[in-house]
């Protein structure tokens, strides 16, 4: 941590990039960022590796409603589902559902937030666009949207990137306006680049940095997004989701069987805490790699 | 003293602008909602006659539900339906879909209210005690935790542990206990209405079923006030005025009250963002504790097709939006009129 980081020189031409290594090495060193993503990928494969205990798609009527232990280890629900099958299995849809709208976010909000970094009234007109269609109840939209055409998975992920688009468009916009100023841009201008090039070539390569810790914190947003869109009941029908299974789970809370509800929260809740913490300390390292290199 | 007064016109003035934004923005909204419901593919005939509907039956019910009209006819009927404050009939219930509405609004405004003024202390609260070194931490453990917590799961917890486990709450399923006789209805909020009747027993029951989505709210919107106030608080007391107040000796209290006064225009904007995100999250809520307020209404008519229903509850959520945003701004620049620039 503490260890004092390479010192660049600034160059005017080049961007000021701290050595590759050491910002990869430092990232992979902190324990928390470690335990976050493990968390996170031993679900997700286990998920897909499709070894569960018993089946989470075929139900098992002679076991409605058992406790857990005995074979079962976080019990069994009222259609037959092992839950502990159901709610591993359920980390596909839901952690892959939310990835796929995310990183349509990050890309459709980067190549918006590049072209409106520039000056001119077509980009001001643009930012008020945005200011507009941030201010529409975008659940209340979706849900309407949702329930009106029947849900699907390609909506789940166009209603996903619709609500995280503008996050990522307003980072890039304020990101690429500061690298603008920068003087390799100027000296690139002064050489005739053109502003296509400037964008895609000087421009996008110094606003990924800031990428990395919205895309966490925008896929765990998402995941969230997805558990409530579910637990309305709008999530595929068939499918299984934290979401859903919550909904199912809540009528039976009061009769003291709490399996069917507590396991999906757990797993919903730690991962979207997963996620926004590992956003929080990638943040950090942002942060540092930047300071270091000014 | 002169420039006081020059200000005040400029603020003044600032209000006026943004309220006269309003009827535009209205007619906005109204188009965009209009154009939305009818252009996505439903069929509301097809949800409300089944598979075995002839098509002669198919068309008599079209034109009893209005659907044989042009789209901008039936666009004039919203429009002059709002000014007379009629939003047209549910296709279900035959109800006249204005006044559902209200019927659900105060369910709704039961919770989010008290919820949002709790999300505000309790937020606020925190935020101030993160500005004490010795506490920032934990500060920040709590508002971590309630950030990655979707405010179902964290009912759901409530649920668990003040139901089942200590039951000291009654179930947790609409607004009064199935044995209690309902109040007659005035406002459609259970608990309103048992004030209006006089009948105490009914409205300690209903208080009592108020607690837990009333907390839910509160924690979980308390993270973005914290949040603002932190950070407000953490640059105001390193600033210049600060350690001038300490460096005359001021008590920590009045140090700590100016810095808050610095905070004021971030929380009002906040609270806006946070209310406008009530409108949508109370569906969440009503959900979890069969809470029959707009949510569960317009979630009830978008599984039916009921497009009347859903096109006044789209509406209204917008409209809200809309109105809760402004209100926040010209708060803001109340508190401060630099942000009208």
């Amino acid at each position: 941590m503490s260890a004092p980081t390479t010192v660049t020189t600034p160059s005017i031409i080049d961007a000021p990039a701290p050595p590759p290594k050491a910002r990869s090495t430092r990232i992979f060193r902190d324990p928390v960022i470690l335990g976050c993503l493990g968390w996170i990928v031993f679900l997700v494969g286990w998920s897909l590796s499709g070894l569960f205990p018993h089946s989470p798609t075929v139900a098992d009527p002679g076991v409605l409603l058992h406790a857990p232990g005995g074979g079962y280890l976080f019990g069994v629900d009222q259609d037959g589902y092992d839950v502990l099958s159901r709610t591993v299995y359920a980390a596909k849809f839901d952690v892959l559902m939310a990835l796929s709208g995310a990183l349509v976010a990050a890309v459709t909000g980067t190549w918006l937030g590049i072209l409106m970094s520039s000056e001119g009234r077509l980009s001001a007109l643009a930012t008020r666009g945005l200011d507009v269609f941030q201010a529409v109840p975008l659940l209340v939209v979706a849900v309407a949207v949702i329930g009106l055409v029947g849900t699907s998975r390609t909506i789940l992920v166009v209603i996903i990137a619709a609500i995280n688009t503008p996050l990522f468009i307003r980072l890039v916009q304020a990101e690429a306006r500061l690298v603008r100023k920068r003087g390799y841009v100027a000296v690139a201008r002064v050489y005739g680049v053109s502003e296509r090039t400037i964008r895609w070539r000087h421009i996008l390569p110094n606003v990924t940095g800031v990428l990395f810790p919205q895309f966490s914190l925008s896929v765990g947003y998402a995941i969230a997004s997805v558990g409530a869109l579910s637990f309305l009941g709008l999530s595929e029908p068939g499918s299984a989701s934290w979401g859903s299974m919550i909904k199912a789970g809540i009528p039976l809370l009061p009769l003291n069987q709490w399996w069917m509800v507590v396991f999906p929260s757990l797993a919903l809740f730690t991962v979207v805490l997963a996620f926004s913490e590992l956003s929080h300390r990638l943040q950090g390292h942002v942060e540092q790699i930047r300071g270091g290199s000014r | 003293m002169l420039k006081t007064l020059s200000q005040g016109g400029g603020r003044a003035g600032y209000v006026g602008r943004r309220l006269a934004m309003i009827p535009i923005g209205v007619l906005i909204v109204v188009t965009a909602t209009f154009f939305l419901i009818n252009a996505i593919p439903s069929d509301p005939v097809g949800a409300r006659l089944g598979d075995l509907a002839t098509p002669e039956q198919i068309a008599a019910e079209r034109a009893a539900l209005g659907l044989d009209q042009p789209l901008l006819v039936r666009f004039l009927d919203l429009l002059g339906g709002i000014f007379t404050g009629a939003l047209g009939t549910s296709y279900y219930t035959g109800a006249d879909v204005s006044g559902e509405l209200l019927g659900h609004v105060t369910s709704t405004l039961v919770l989010v209210v008290p919820g949002f003024l709790l999300a505000a202390g309790l937020g606020i609260g925190l935020g101030i005690l993160a500005a004490r070194d010795n506490l920032s931490r934990w500060v920040r453990l709590i508002v971590t935790v309630l950030q990655g917590l979707p405010v179902f799961v964290l009912a759901v917890a409530g649920i668990l542990l003040l139901v089942v486990l200590v039951p000291v709450l009654p179930s947790p399923t609409g607004q009064l206990d199935a044995n209690i006789p309902a109040p007659p209805v005035r406002t459609g909020a259970v608990m309103v209405d048992a004030v209006l009747a006089a009948r105490w027993d009914a409205m300690g029951n209903a208080v009592a079923h108020l607690v837990l989505p009333v907390l839910s709210i509160g924690l979980i919107a308390s993270v973005p006030f914290a949040r603002i106030t932190a950070s407000a608080m953490r640059s105001a007391l390193a600033a210049e005025f600060s350690a001038f107040g300490d460096g005359n000796g001021l008590a920590r209290r009045t140090v700590v009250r100016n810095a808050l006064r610095t905070a004021r225009p971030g929380i009002a904007t906040v609270g806006g963002i946070v209310a406008a995100e009530l409108i949508g999250g109370s569906m969440l809520i009503e959900q979890v504790f069969s809470w029959n307020g707009i949510g569960q209404w317009g979630l009830n008519a978008i599984t039916q097709n009921d497009l009347p229903v859903v096109q006044a509850f789209v509406l209204f959520a917008a409209v809200g939006t809309m109105v809760i945003y402004l209100l926040a701004d010209i708060v803001a620049v109340l508190l401060d009129p630099r942000t009208a620039s």
